[in-house]
């Protein structure tokens, strides 16, 4: 079979350039399925049309790798006839095994593209979709050409590419966010309209920041399924390195872990995570302790949100109090360009002090907003002193403007007496 | 020895070895018409004062400032934030380039419209003319300075125009920069060209537009050609006209400094070449005129390009207001004297109308 491929791969460009022969009629050397398929009316064209751009023609695949048949052959192909090995569509269940066929092997995919893996099958079969199709011979979970496209499938990193991260939501949505299709598997299909509006998602769909998470990035891809309670924070922690240890390393961790809760999900949901805010912690309407915890001082854990709360706030309140002195002083035209690189340190201070709340200790919440306390209050020392310097040139100014007023009067005086004479 | 005598004894030696005694007699003798247009006389002498405010105050700013790409920001930075007093000294440099360009303008329209460029004056005007251009590419080349992010685009798009001229644009476009593109290399020589070339060469225009001031005196008003010597008011240049004079200085000084104070002038963003331009780039107001009309032309007019014949004009226009002197013969204000008094308020009405249109457009 690899032989067979081999020649065929060495035939390609032939076959490519002797579409056309002189007197019109197909021949031996045409690569016959394009040539018929192109003529054929509606979707009997299209896999000749859009073979064009797919990644496979480039690297000399032909349809008869995927479909059997012979397409040196000038005649029809004919399924019952066994010479010809035609094969014709695959069914869903035949795909993973027919793409595997060649991803699945490392010598193959060496020759081609040595940096794609060939554990995409391994990894399906332990997927939920893969589960489903293979195990119990559902038609209707994702294989390979409902996420890939097929005919027309182009590398991840292609724009164009149904997978490109970017795309990713989208195509998983065309059949998520389908109830009528959803119907028998009794999951929600509010995920995309969740993530869409997301943090996550702001950030990929609105602002194409292809570094934030799509849906494989926390399912899997070929292996997707969903994350199972205890591994959320794992999944999370991938990115959001430092806030899964302090998490991970709090008494937090173990008591939701005993009681079977997840971490992250709790207090900042899944697909629907907004930008997180202060006023998570503590008492307020947007607070999420009071999920667990009871509004009151009697409870130890609402009176930890509320001090976290309040040191989160102080710092806060504190950067925007320097803030507004150090623009004040910029109004001014004084020289601040020093002091607004400190600012950037006070603000660098309060997003460690947000990320420290994950401890759920307030000393290390302390801990990492009093450095950013500190720099505030000698910024506020600085600023001060400049627009004390300000002031002082006004005075400056008054001072020489009298002299100079002075200098006037006295020369108009002169001047008159010189002109009296 | 008697304390008073002191200065006398001093003066003798000096003018027994320079004749002092003959300069204060021609002083005392020289005379500056006194009429209701009097007051115009004085711009000149201010853009004289504001020219020595430059060089002074372009002297201290030389003590620190280091060109370079990669020290042009910082060393401005360090001289209003840490030198003292370099905060004044860096606004008052800046102020007082912008009313010296103010000056020198307002000093040329007065003369136009004084007829005071006619015989025997046409070399105070061509050299009066020649100063305005050193002070306008004194203003461009000192914008460049400070190497900030507004500075750096709007010399890239002032040098950019050069290269609209057919044949030689490109060879110019790169001479002016010093490479393709606006670098460090064009930092350098626009420093050498402000600091060096430029100072060098109006001093010498200066004093040869100074000499010509003395030897032929202040012009008489275009009215007072028929009228008899009694009825020409006169008044002696020292003291008086002289006193006047310094009086004009210490009100600008004042000027200066209340600017200096109240209106900083900003150090904005160190230029990052990489970075897109900012939005609402445009360059000096004294340039925003000629900008304006540039952005009314359309793309192409014609087989020349827009940008190139609108520069071609204001430089044709350039040489034509150069020769005035030449062109306008007529004598008093009727006739044809008339026209070319229409003509400077068509031009004076035009550069306001379309600075105004720059601002509000931008």
């Amino acid at each position: 079979m690899r032989f067979t491929i081999l020649l065929a791969l060495l035939a390609l460009p032939a076959l490519a350039a002797g579409q056309q022969s002189g007197d019109g009629k197909p021949t031996a050397t045409d690569n016959n399925c394009i040539r018929c398929h192109s003529r054929l009316m509606k979707n009997y064209a299209l896999p000749a049309q859009r073979y064009h751009d797919d990644i496979h023609a480039d690297n000399g695949v032909l349809c008869s790798d995927c479909h059997g048949g012979d397409p040196t052959n000038p005649n029809r192909h004919d399924r019952k006839d066994p010479k010809q090995n035609f094969r014709g569509k695959p069914t869903p269940q035949q795909i993973p095994g027919l793409c595997g066929h060649c991803h699945g092997d490392p010598v193959y995919m060496r020759a081609h593209n040595p940096k794609l893996p060939v554990d995409q099958l391994e990894k399906y079969r332990t997927s939920r979709h893969g589960e489903l199709l293979l195990g119990k011979g559902d038609p209707k979970p994702a294989q390979c050409v409902s996420c890939h496209s097929v005919h027309d499938i182009r590398q991840v990193g292609n724009p164009a590419s149904k997978v490109y991260p970017t795309n990713v939501p989208g195509t998983c949505a065309a059949c998520h966010a389908d109830e009528k299709y959803m119907a028998d598997y009794g999951i929600p299909t509010n995920q995309y309209a969740l993530f869409r509006n997301s943090v996550h998602g702001e950030a990929l769909l609105g602002r194409e920041d292809t570094g934030a998470p799509a849906c494989n990035d926390c399912h899997g891809n070929h292996g997707a399924y969903p994350p199972e309670v205890q591994n959320i924070a794992q999944v999370c922690g991938l990115c959001h390195v430092r806030n899964d240890k302090l998490y991970e390393a709090s008494f937090h961790s173990s008591i939701f872990e005993s009681i079977g809760v997840s971490g992250c999900v709790t207090c900042h949901a899944n697909h629907g995570i907004r930008h997180p805010v202060d006023d998570m912690l503590g008492a307020g309407d947007r607070a999420t302790c009071g999920k667990c915890h009871r509004d009151g001082q009697d409870d130890p854990g609402f009176a930890l949100g509320l001090e976290m709360k309040g040191v989160l706030d102080g710092l806060s309140h504190q950067l925007d109090s320097t803030t507004s002195l150090v623009d004040k002083a910029a109004k001014y035209g004084m020289e601040v360009s020093e002091l607004q690189f400190d600012l950037r340190d006070i603000r660098q201070s309060l997003i460690e002090s947000r990320t420290s709340i994950h401890s759920f200790d307030t000393d290390e919440v302390r801990k990492s907003a009093a450095p950013g306390l500190a720099l505030a209050a000698k910024v506020d020392t600085l600023a001060g002193q400049s627009l004390a310097e300000h002031g002082k040139r006004r005075w400056w100014l008054g001072g020489a403007t009298l002299v100079l007023l002075s200098v006037i009067a006295g020369v108009i005086m002169l001047l008159r007496q010189v002109e009296r004479k | 020895m008697p304390l008073r005598s002191v200065p006398e004894k001093a003066y003798r030696w000096l003018d027994e070895r320079m004749g002092l005694e003959d300069i204060f007699a021609f002083l005392r003798h020289k005379e500056v018409p006194q009429s209701s247009s009097s007051i115009w006389y004085y711009f000149g002498g201010v853009s004289l004062f504001l020219f020595l405010v430059q060089v002074t105050t372009g002297i201290l700013l030389l003590m620190y400032y280091r060109p370079g790409t990669a020290s042009s920001y910082e060393s401005l930075q360090f001289i209003v934030s840490k030198v003292n007093f370099g905060w004044l000294v860096r606004d008052i440099h800046s102020w007082s380039a912008n009313l010296m360009v103010l000056c020198v303008m307002i000093h040329m329209f007065s003369v136009f419209f004084l007829k005071s460029y006619r015989k025997p004056r046409e070399l105070t005007w061509m050299s009066g003319m020649l100063l305005l251009v050193l002070v306008l590419t004194f203003g461009f080349s000192g914008y460049l300075l400070p190497w900030n992010q507004l500075a750096f685009f709007a010399t890239k798009v002032g040098t950019d125009m050069t290269g609209s001229v057919p044949l030689i644009g490109d060879y110019v476009l790169k001479v002016v920069r010093g490479g393709q593109d606006v670098t460090g290399a064009t930092l350098s020589r626009f420093f050498g060209l402000h600091v060096a070339v430029l100072p060098g060469i109006f001093t010498l225009v200066l004093s040869f537009h100074l000499f010509l001031l003395q030897r032929q005196g202040m012009s008489q008003p275009v009215d007072w050609e028929d009228l008899p010597p009694e009825r020409k008011p006169v008044m002696p240049f020292f003291p008086n006209f002289v006193l006047r004079e310094f009086i004009f200085w210490m009100c600008a000084l004042a000027v200066i400094n209340a600017l200096a104070v109240f209106f900083p002038w900003e150090l904005g963003i160190k230029a990052d070449p990489f970075a897109s331009a900012p939005a609402g780039i445009r360059p000096e107001w004294y340039f925003m005129f000629m900008f304006q009309s540039l952005k009314f032309l359309p793309a192409h007019v014609g087989p020349l390009e827009g940008e190139f014949l609108g520069l071609m004009l204001f430089n044709l226009a350039g040489v034509v207001w150069f020769f005035l002197p030449f062109w306008d013969r007529s004598g008093g204000r009727g006739g044809t004297a008339r026209l070319v008094t229409w003509l400077g308020v068509f031009v004076v009405v035009y550069i306001l109308v379309m600075t105004v249109l720059g601002y509000l457009l931008s």
